[in-house]
C-alpha cells in the first residue's frame, strides 16, 4: 500500500478528535476551487461509508467498488455546484444513492438481455457470524440468500430506504434527506417493504429479521 | 437455539482496500483528464460538422449549375446569329 501523506493523517486525526464538527472540518471553498488536498480529506472521511453504503445496497462487491469511484469522480466534478442549502453529508449521500440506482437500472438491463446477475457469494459470507459451526453457518448462509433475494424483489425505492433503515447508521430523518422525501413517504416506503417481505418469507425467516 | 436477530444489513462493515483507495484519490486527475477529453471531442465534432456543412453547400451548388447545364434552356442563344 502506497504510503499516505502525513499532513493528510493529521487532519483525520484532528477530524476524529472533534468528531461532532467532522464536515466542518472540510473546506468546501477550497473543494469547489478544485484543491486536491481538501479532496483527499473528504475522501477519507467518507470513503468508507459510501462503500459500505453502495455494498448494501447493491449487494455486490465489484459492482460497489465501481459506483464508490464513480461517486468520488461525481463529486469532485460537481462540487463547484454545491449551494450549502443542504449538509454535505446529505449531499454526498443523495450522489451516492443516485449512482446505486442508476447501478441498479444497469444491472436490471443486463438482466433483460439474459446476462444473469447473482448475489455476490462475498457479500452473504460477509453477513453470516464466523463464529458459528460449519452447520449452523451454511443453515443461515441459505437463510441469508433467501433474504437477500426478497430485498433485490422490491422496488427501487423501498429496496434502498429499507436498506438504509436497517444499516443502523441512518436515522428516518436524514434517510428523508437523503432520498428527497418526505419523512412519512420514507415511513410507508419501510412499511410496504416489510409488508412484502413478510409476504414472501418463510417464518424463521420473518420472525427474526422483518 | 443460533441467534437469528441480529439483522444481516446491521453487522460488519467492510473496509476500504488501499487500491481503491488510491483510485478514489486519482478522482481529480481523472476529472481533468475526462474534461480534456470532452473539450477534445467537442472540437472535434465542431469541426466535422463545419467541413461536413462546407463540403455539402459547395456540392449543392455545383450540382444546381449542373443542372442547369443539362435542361433545355442551356445552350439558350448559342445558335442565334444576327
Amino acid at each position: 500500500m502506497a504510503e499516505r501523506p502525513t499532513f493528510l493523517l493529521t487532519q483525520v486525526f484532528r477530524c476524529d478528535d472533534i468528531q461532532l464538527t467532522v464536515s466542518q472540518e472540510i473546506d468546501i471553498q477550497a473543494l469547489q476551487r478544485g484543491d486536491v488536498h481538501a479532496f483527499e480529506v473528504l475522501v477519507i472521511q467518507y470513503e468508507k461509508k459510501v462503500l459500505n453504503m453502495c455494498w448494501y445496497i447493491l449487494q455486490n462487491k465489484e459492482e460497489a467498488e465501481d459506483a464508490t469511484q464513480d461517486i468520488f469522480l461525481t463529486i469532485y466534478q460537481s462540487i463547484p455546484k454545491f449551494k450549502g442549502d443542504a449538509k454535505l453529508s446529505t449531499w454526498i449521500h443523495r450522489i451516492t444513492l443516485n449512482k446505486c440506482l442508476e447501478h441498479i437500472r444497469k444491472a436490471k438491463r443486463k438482466k433483460r438481455f439474459g446476462i444473469h446477475l447473482r448475489i455476490d457469494p462475498a457479500f452473504i459470507d460477509h453477513t453470516i457470524d464466523l463464529n458459528k459451526n460449519p452447520e449452523e453457518a451454511l443453515m443461515e448462509k441459505e437463510r441469508v440468500k433467501v433474504f437477500l433475494e426478497s430485498v433485490q424483489q422490491l422496488s427501487e425505492n423501498q429496496r434502498i430506504a429499507y436498506t438504509l433503515h436497517h444499516m443502523d447508521e441512518f436515522s428516518y430523518k436524514e434517510i428523508s434527506e437523503s432520498m428527497n422525501l418526505s419523512l412519512s413517504a420514507i415511513e410507508s416506503l419501510i412499511f410496504r417493504a416489510k409488508q412484502h417481505l413478510k409476504a414472501t418469507l418463510n417464518d424463521s425467516i420473518k420472525n427474526n429479521w422483518i | 437455539m443460533q441467534n437469528l436477530n441480529e439483522h444481516p444489513f446491521s453487522k460488519k462493515r467492510i473496509e476500504v482496500s488501499s487500491s481503491l483507495h488510491d483510485m478514489l484519490m486519482q478522482a481529480p486527475a481523472l476529472a481533468k483528464k475526462e474534461k480534456r477529453q470532452t473539450g477534445f471531442f467537442a472540437i472535434v465534432t465542431i469541426l466535422c460538422l463545419t467541413l461536413n456543412l462546407l463540403y455539402f453547400s459547395s456540392r449543392q451548388e455545383k450540382l444546381a449549375e449542373e443542372e442547369l447545364l443539362e435542361t433545355q434552356y442551356a445552350n439558350f442563344g448559342s445558335n442565334l446569329s444576327i
